[in-house]
């Protein structure tokens, strides 16, 4: 069972904001879902081998080749905001 | 084989693109039961829409918010998305369009298809019950329920596609991982999402896989070599290809897979397994050890995932921006944009991907994820299909979905194996329509279509 200060790292390091009056209702729902799964810590797997994805392929890299992407206008095109053909986002810092 | 495709086509002849696409809109405009069923609508140049021997012309169709189309908003059914609209086409709209394909509007699903997140618009009610929900891609399958459209794209993480086709009586094709490009798919939960296909009839599912299937350099799991969906005849079942009959095929029920399933599913499914024998197919039961704990593993694997893929929604990367005196400030009040169900996803799959848990939970689960997959691969040594309802339980009741989760391992299972799988209507449960899955092996995607047109055809009348 995890207790509020563990919730509230694990929130942390997810960057999600939770008010601390919600703290409590977050801890019991990530304790029934870790209630939910417990059963693995019971099996022993057959192997150490780790399966990613169901995919067979050997490789992931293609040829480097040259292509024609987006024209300028067009990635432009939905952005909300620009300035001098580049795009204006918020200050960040 | 392309049924409604082809009555559809012969409409539009008459009518034209214009019409048909306009009747299409209407019908999901003024339908009751298609309240929510679509986020955003397109407006479509018809200039363009000139390939009139594409295999698709003329022919209106939904995709799911979570397949990227050019101008058009794609949001993923989430609030964090607003407002977002993708400059390129994804493979699903570029090929679809290219056969004269309409893009009608984005189908509303859960949002992210997190089983219990309801979409940031309300959720899709079940046509049959409006109690219920009508599945994670109720947008796409109400639209073809509704007679607006003949197909539907969406995804099928989670089960999403085989989900609601099942609860709404329509037919959700789930294709080998890697047989349909997933470019300009937004996943959460990269290794067991895929493209798939809602539709009335089995032999439109083949159609339209047809047109999207083949391989893309642009998605790193895109199988080398295209599968033929329609013709693709694998000689040991030369015979079900020859005839409308299973002679000669041998199918495994896994009884874990029924386990925990509602008297009268699986008495309709006896009935099932009935039709499948009076095709001189042989059923057997079977037991599927993995299987028992695919719940677990599905549920630790997807929301490790999801933590990863959903971390780049940080207000200055992708998605809306909450403004705030700091960036850790602005980055975790920007993330309350997601629903109170994504948020629970994001911590639980950061919380197992902790120093702390990661080997207990995460790692174990890949792990077993490999047995799981050994162990289905020598099933299918035994076995041509494995079938079972599509889900043991009714949909979520809509105004409880927050609390819902997936507990069919016939879900679960197929996903982390990558398996072509697809649930056939069949009956109903308390009013609401059940579906007969049938899963194969890797690859074998037009044995898996070819079986489940052929049971189509002979429960015809069941429903």
């Amino acid at each position: 069972m995890f207790d509020e200060s563990y919730v509230k790292e694990s929130a942390e390091s997810a960057h999600i904001y939770i008010n601390e009056e919600k703290l409590g209702e977050y801890t019991e729902r990530l304790n029934e879902r870790m209630k939910r799964i417990e059963k693995v810590l019971d099996i022993e797997p057959k192997t150490n081998k780790t399966t990613i994805n169901p995919s067979d392929r050997s490789t992931v890299l293609r040829e480097d080749v040259k292509e024609t992407g987006l024209t300028h206008e067009e990635a432009m095109k939905n952005a909300p905001d620009e300035y001098e053909g580049a795009f204006r986002v918020p200050k960040i810092i | 084989m392309s049924e409604t495709i082809k009555s559809v086509k012969e409409y539009i002849s008459k009518e034209g693109a214009k019409q048909a696409f306009k009747r299409a809109e209407n019908v999901i405009k003024t339908k009751p039961e298609c309240e929510n069923a679509i986020i955003t609508y397109s407006n479509p140049d018809f200039s363009k829409v000139t390939n009139e021997s594409g295999k698709l012309y003329g022919i209106p169709i939904v995709i799911s918010d979570n397949i990227s189309t050019k101008d058009i908003e794609t949001t993923c059914a989430s609030n964090i998305l607003k407002g977002y609209i993708p400059p390129y086409k994804g493979d699903a709209e570029q090929k679809l369009e290219a056969e004269g394909a309409v893009i009608l509007g984005k189908g509303n699903i859960n949002e992210f298809l997190i089983p219990n997140a309801p979409s940031f618009i309300g959720d899709v009610k079940n046509p049959y019950d409006d109690k219920y929900t009508a599945g994670p891609a109720g947008g796409c399958a109400v639209s073809v329920l509704a007679g607006s459209v003949p197909v539907s794209v969406a995804s099928d993480a989670y089960g999403a596609v085989r989900l609601s086709a099942s609860y709404t009586g329509i037919t959700g094709f789930r294709p080998t991982y890697g047989a349909i490009s997933r470019y300009g798919l937004i996943y959460n939960s990269g290794s067991t999402d895929q493209v798939s296909i809602l539709a009335n009839k089995v032999s439109d599912c083949a159609t339209v896989a047809n047109v999207l299937g083949g391989h893309d350099k642009r998605d790193t799991m895109s199988l080398l070599d295209p599968l033929d969906f329609e013709k693709g005849v694998s000689k040991a079942r030369k015979k079900i290809y020859d005839s409308d009959l299973l002679e000669g095929i041998k199918i495994g029920i896994p009884e874990n897979f029924i386990e925990g399933a509602d008297f009268e599913i699986v008495k309709n499914f006896e009935k099932a397994i009935k039709i499948f024998e009076s095709l001189g197919a042989v059923c057997e039961t079977c037991w599927f050890e993995a299987a028992e704990f695919s719940n677990e593993i599905h549920e630790i694997i997807t929301a490790g995932e999801a933590s990863a893929m959903l971390a780049k929604y940080d207000g200055t990367r992708f998605g809306q921006r909450i403004d705030s005196d700091n960036w850790h400030e602005m980055v975790a009040k920007t993330r309350t944009l997601f629903g109170k169900s994504v948020q629970d996803e994001i911590i639980f799959g950061t919380n197992l991907l902790r120093s702390k848990q990661i080997q207990k939970y995460y790692m174990k689960a890949l792990k077993l994820r490999t047995d799981l997959v050994e162990e289905i691969n020598s099933l299918f040594k035994t076995y041509d299909f494995l079938i079972s309802p599509t889900t043991i339980k009714i949909p979520a009741v809509s105004k409880d979905l927050e609390n819902w989760f997936l507990t069919d391992k016939s879900i679960t299972s197929i996903n982390l194996a990558g398996l072509p799988a697809i649930s056939v209507p069949f009956k109903k449960y308390n009013g609401i329509p059940t579906g007969i899955q049938i899963a194969g092996n890797l690859k074998k995607d037009s044995d898996v279509l070819k079986t489940a047109y052929i049971f189509e055809k002979k429960s015809k009348g069941e429903n």
